[in-house]
């Protein structure tokens, strides 16, 4: 299949091609066109496709209706802290399980394998209590800590390790060095490539989380993005210009971020699964 | 050693080392006052709250009120949150929804004491099914702060084009139904009469009034086996489904019934003694709005339920929050509280302070309902069969079935949570 | 003691040194993820379960009703309800996903203009928050202004569908969605398989003169089984847990919520707004039950059809 398509094959991929890639961006370009609109205009049957005047008033209305710097805030809270603890913590076991050997290796491995087969909703009624009792409802660092430690990250990072020789290791240990010296000054940066997509996982997953940040915060002023913006709908009925310029508002800096790391962003999503 | 006493010791340790702190604070006004917060989930009863804690304020030294309001939606979550945190505010709203949870973790102070001896408090004086809402057993655990009947209200101007006169204590269910089908007018947009899924301020006080009932009286059975309920809650349901002079349910999800009424695009509607200040504070339904008593059936009957205050077992300032208690317990406190026109105050006497805080309505309605008031059905879980009641109905009210049709599984449903109790 | 016998045992102290620092670092570098796993992770296991044999009591003490959670979900029509929508979800939607992001898959990996703009447009879905995701696709869904029923008024249809309230329409409506917002995904991690694949294979089969519908058949699809096996229970996992697009185009009143909502929907509204903590943690059990039998049907099946070569 490497060889050159022909080309009247070309033509056939292209069509079916772009016909995937108009599905998947209409929704945006609808709801970036619909956050122009006057009420009026969105409502036209049928419908208006183009805005007469852009109207920036709806992303005024929004912007002032909800609090967007917090939300921006909280969300980059909890995403660079779920990602820095998670990506720390699950490199150091990582590690351990892929080049150490002692006792309880395996049983904690397995707890591991475990814990990545269970869906999340079992855990999330008693880390809601566990928070409660902690008295961190309500607080970014709520939002931070289901994530902390990543089981998944520790499996990815441990690929990731195994593949790196052990020679190294044996070659540190006759110059002296402790384990600890080591894992963080030849291992971990050769892992780098593994830490950061791992990062852009958590990131993005973090990014996205619904249903804990929905629970744990219930103030406003400590919503993450995905959450904070689903009480537009309560305050914007049917106001769908507006309720559309609080969406563009909400997944803009994802979208930039992602547009200019692309490539980082899809390599290293691609690594984290398959094998 | 438990938990519990790990707690106790910290505290009265980090309790008089304040107190040394503070002794050696050479006096400082503040650190004689004990401040303490007053927690409420209504912004439109915020002015009569603050009215009553201004005055508090000024006429002692010892003690200082600050109220704190948080909306309905977060307000139980927080208020469980900071209970099981042991940081309850001080003084808060209890609601007839919710307090038989709070009972059972005991986090409430009793107050039967505190009634006995208080020379503020004259408990004969409030409605007696309050009273024994908030009792569990031989403890009280809040004493009632208001109380609410629901009103026929109606938009003078639409009568006046009609020619109709206006509702009064002779309307009855045909009465209602023939001047709501005259009223209509779909050309304009206007609707005789708005009939929302909503139990307090819709279809509850029509199943009372047709001889039904909601929750058995020893809270084990669903009303919906009662063919009288299920009479009413279908009469109900045709206003919007089969007669038309109701707007859809499905109307209802872009506009809410008040947004309908204060628009001029309907001429009559349900609401609570509570929504007065919200009808007063647009200036076109000010105008042509009036309230009136609820029409009758086969008798009369209009939802009734009220808030109590209740103090946190736990509080640092016992004292304090029962002496804001008895002052907001008290004739002075409620009339001021009535005199807002926030809420109706619970105490017999006080409560003509809220009609007279509206001349422009007929506001007394709702007292003269008390004659034939029924408590708002509640049970241990209220919010959990009220949600299955809810679902059930929600078919029914988009036209694709009929009570009678849903009434078994919607009674099975509920009683599945009442077994539960 | 001769020499030879204390170099001996100098050694074994040695190997022993080794071995205890070996375990002191192992240990102290599991510590963190392995304190977080069992706070986090695994006491809560154990808490939801013990949480689904009991009345929970928010203040006070939880009663013990043994199997009456349990009883009461089999009797409960909407559990039944749930779970059907649930397995009904993830038997068409993950499908239909994973057939078209193979398409895709393989359409990108040929010598064509444009792959990495198209790759990024196909990704795009999965890097928007779901609430704005849920919230264009609930507009673009309205009967009366909505762009679909528009565009297939266009296309000569009678373009009258009531996505979001018709009872027989709304799963449909969410499983587009679930679609739209999974192919790119999926389709850049069997990229990355079918990049693996050599191209020396291709070559020999061009030499056999094998056409390229036969080399899919013959060569890719063979190949691409690990990371299809991979993408197929992930995919099924995530569809069984379905909840942030009911959550957000679905709202609380309307009449078709019952068609639509899923497991972890109906987990969510006992457990965190009806306060039922011992029912809801009853339905989450039974999710699990369900996955963990999916996905162990599936490990056992990969056997004849998964190629690990």
């Amino acid at each position: 299949m490497f060889k050159e398509p022909t080309n009247k094959s070309k033509v056939f991929i292209h069509i079916t091609l772009i016909i995937g890639a108009i599905a998947m961006i209409t929704p945006f370009i609808w709801m970036i066109l619909t956050s122009g609109k006057t009420q009026a205009e969105s409502t036209m049957i049928p419908p208006q496709i183009f805005p007469e005047n852009f109207q920036w008033e709806n992303y005024k209305n929004v912007w002032g209706a909800l609090p967007f710097i917090k939300f921006y805030w909280n969300t980059g809270v909890m995403i660079a802290g779920r990602v820095l603890f998670s990506t720390l913590f699950s490199a150091m076991a990582a590690f351990a399980v892929a080049k150490l050997e002692f006792p309880g290796k395996n049983i904690f491995f397995m707890l591991v394998l475990t814990q990545m087969m269970i869906p999340a909703q079992i855990f999330i009624t008693p880390q809601y209590l566990l928070v409660q009792n902690m008295g961190l409802l309500n607080t970014t660092t709520a939002l931070i800590i289901p994530g902390i430690v990543s089981a998944f990250g520790t499996f990815l990072l441990r690929q990731f390790f195994l593949q790196l020789p052990d020679d190294m290791m044996e070659a540190a240990k006759v110059d002296g060095a402790s384990i600890g010296e080591i894992f963080f000054k030849i291992y971990l940066p050769l892992a780098r490539s593994g830490l950061v997509s791992l990062g852009i996982f958590t990131a993005l997953f973090a990014y996205k989380d619904l249903m804990w940040p929905l629970i744990a915060n219930i103030s406003q002023d400590k919503m993450s993005l995905s959450a904070g913006i689903t009480t537009l709908q309560g305050q914007f009925t049917t106001n769908y210009p507006e309720l559309m310029a609080g969406s563009v508002i909400s997944i803009a800096p994802m979208v930039i971020l992602y547009i200019i790391f692309q490539k980082q962003f899809i390599e290293g999503i691609a690594s984290t699964g398959g094998k | 050693m438990k938990k519990e006493n790990w707690k106790k010791i910290f505290s009265a340790f980090l309790l008089s080392l304040s107190l040394f702190l503070v002794g050696c604070n050479n006096g400082e006004e503040t650190s004689k006052q004990a401040e303490i917060t007053y927690s409420i989930w209504d912004p439109v009863q915020l002015p009569g709250m603050q009215a009553v804690a201004k005055v508090f304020n000024e006429q002692q030294d010892d003690v200082h009120v600050n109220v704190e309001v948080t909306p309905w939606e977060q307000y139980w979550t927080k208020l469980e949150s900071s209970a099981k945190g042991g940081k309850m505010p001080d003084i808060f709203w209890m609601h007839s929804n919710e307090i038989a949870k709070y009972s059972e973790g005991q986090v409430l102070m009793d107050l039967s004491e505190v009634i006995e001896t208080s020379d503020e408090i004259d408990f004969s004086l409030f409605p007696e099914e309050l009273v024994e809402l908030y009792t569990d057993g031989d403890e009280q655990l809040g004493i009632p702060k208001d109380y609410s009947t629901i009103g026929l209200w109606y938009n003078k101007d639409l009568f006046d084009q009609a020619g109709i006169d206006y509702p009064d204590e002779t309307w009855t269910w045909d009465t209602l139904l023939d001047a709501a089908i005259e009223l209509t007018d779909q050309e304009k947009g206007i609707y005789g009469f708005l009939a929302p899924l909503n139990r307090e301020e819709g279809y509850h006080n029509f199943i009372y009034q047709n001889g039904g009932e909601v929750l058995s009286d020893d809270k084990k059975q669903s009303g919906f086996r009662n063919p009288a309920t299920v009479e009413a809650v279908q009469w109900y349901v045709d206003l919007s489904i089969k007669y038309g002079v109701s707007p859809t349910a499905g109307e209802f999800s872009d506009n809410s019934d008040m947004s309908y009424f204060q628009a001029g695009r309907a001429a009559m509607s349900l609401f609570g003694s509570w929504m007065t200040a919200e009808i007063a504070s647009n200036e076109n339904s000010n105008e042509f709005a009036d309230v009136a008593v609820l029409p009758a059936g086969e008798e009369r009957a209009s939802i009734f339920n009220g808030l109590a205050n209740s103090i946190s077992a736990d509080t640092p300032h016992p004292e304090a929050a029962i002496e804001f208690l008895e002052f907001l317990s008290s004739e002075e406190g409620m009339i001021l509280q009535g005199k807002e026109g926030g809420a109706i105050p619970a105490l017999k006497g006080a409560d003509v302070s809220f009609t007279e805080a509206y001349p422009q309505f007929n506001t007394e309605v709702f007292i003269e309902q008390m004659d034939y008031r029924e408590i708002k059905p509640y049970s241990k879980y209220t919010v959990r069969w009220e949600y299955e009641e809810n679902d059930d109905l929600i078919p029914v009210f988009f036209g694709d079935v009929t009570v009678e049709e849903v009434s078994e599984q919607l009674a099975d449903n509920v009683e599945r949570i009442l077994e539960t109790e | 003691m001769s020499i030879q016998s204390r170099a001996k045992s100098k050694n074994i102290s040695h190997g022993n040194r080794e071995k205890r620092s070996m375990m002191f670092w192992g240990w102290m570098l599991i510590a963190p993820t392995l304190i977080g796993l069992l706070i986090l992770n695994i006491i809560p296991v154990i808490q939801t379960l013990i949480m689904s044999f009991q009345n929970v009591s928010t203040f006070g003490e939880s009663t013990w009703v043994f199997f009456d959670n349990y009883k009461r979900l089999f009797e409960d029509p909407k559990f039944w309800l749930s779970l059907k929508n649930t397995l009904l979800y993830g038997i068409i939607q993950v499908p239909i996903t994973v057939a078209l992001s193979t398409l895709a898959a393989v359409l990108l990996n040929q010598k064509i203009k444009g792959v990495e703009v198209y790759r990024v447009i196909y990704f795009l879905p999965m890097i928007a928050a779901p609430a704005a995701v849920a919230m264009v696709w609930r507009w673009m869904y309205s009967s009366d202004y909505g762009l679909i029923n528009s565009f297939l008024k266009f296309l000569g249809f009678s373009g009258n569908i009531e996505w979001l309230y018709n009872p027989q329409v709304v799963i449909w409506s969410l499983i587009i969605v679930g679609i739209w917002s999974n192919v790119g995904y999926n389709m850049i991690l069997l990229l990355s398989g079918l990049q693996e694949i050599p191209k020396s294979y291709y070559e020999a089969a061009d030499l056999d003169g094998a056409g390229t519908v036969q080399q899919f058949f013959k060569i890719t699809l063979p190949l691409l089984t690990p990371q299809l096996f991979f993408v197929l229970v992930t995919s099924i996992i995530s569809a069984f847990q379905v909840f942030d697009l009911i959550f957000v185009m679905f709202e609380a009143t309307n009449p078709a919520l019952s068609k639509v909502q899923s497991l972890v929907y109906q987990f969510y509204n006992e457990t965190f707004i009806l306060d039922d903590k011992g029912y809801g943690a009853a339905i989450v059990i039974i999710l699990v039950v369900l996955i963990m039998i999916v996905t162990v049907i599936q490990l056992i099946g990969q056997k004849k059809w998964v190629n690990y070569d």
